[in-house]
């Protein structure tokens, strides 16, 4: 089952982890996140999106299979 | 593909109502309860505020919260006070934010699976069904 994990820290930065997605899916959940957020005020700015080694994994499996 | 985003939290211009539900959470853990439109004082001044919270302070009377160019302040004369208005102010931001997640996931129908508060903030787990 995709998840997608949220830890708002003390500090005012917020992690979001998304795991368990396909394709460019998890990209797509997380901005209906973010895009809803904005109705109450909320941005999330000063982006940084790392992209989890299973992802390579998965591409080279479409690329030899 | 799945992945991780760092990012840092602003907000501007708050839903009022999902505010004082914060600030509800915020009074539960002082042992108060959210009072609107308030007259906070300190040592050297005062404030009027739609939102606050009534705690006997050493020098002063509670929490008030305006808003001022659409951002969220934090009124308190905070010496001897549980909390520093600093730490105040973060912590309404993550129970703000955390409220918000709750009502948007609701909205897209996910299902929050998990929330803890933690040494390092607060974690919700959300199943998405995508």
């Amino acid at each position: 089952m995709p998840k997608i994990r949220i830890l708002i820290q003390k500090d005012g930065k917020v992690i979001i982890d998304a795991e368990g997605f396909t394709g460019k899916k998890c990209l797509e959940e997380t901005k209906k996140l973010e895009d809803l957020l904005k109705g109450y005020g909320i941005s999330l700015g000063s982006k940084e999106v790392h992209l989890k080694p299973e992802y390579h994994v998965r591409e080279r499996e479409v690329v030899t299979g | 593909m799945s992945h991780w985003t760092v990012c840092k939290l602003s907000i501007r211009n708050p839903n009022m109502e999902l505010l004082k539900q914060a600030l509800q959470v915020l009074a539960q853990k002082l042992g108060s309860e959210v009072k609107e439109n308030m007259t906070i004082v300190g040592w050297n001044g005062q404030a009027q505020c739609p939102l606050a919270i009534p705690l006997r302070l050493p020098y002063g009377n509670g929490y008030g919260i305006i808003i001022e160019n659409g951002e969220i302040k934090v009124v308190v004369d905070d010496h001897g006070a549980p909390m520093s208005a600093s730490q105040f102010t973060q912590e309404l931001q993550r129970t703000y934010m955390a409220l918000a997640v709750a009502q948007v996931t609701q909205v897209l129908g996910w299902t929050i699976t998990n929330v803890q508060e933690l040494q390092e903030g607060i974690l919700m787990e959300v199943e998405t069904y995508a």
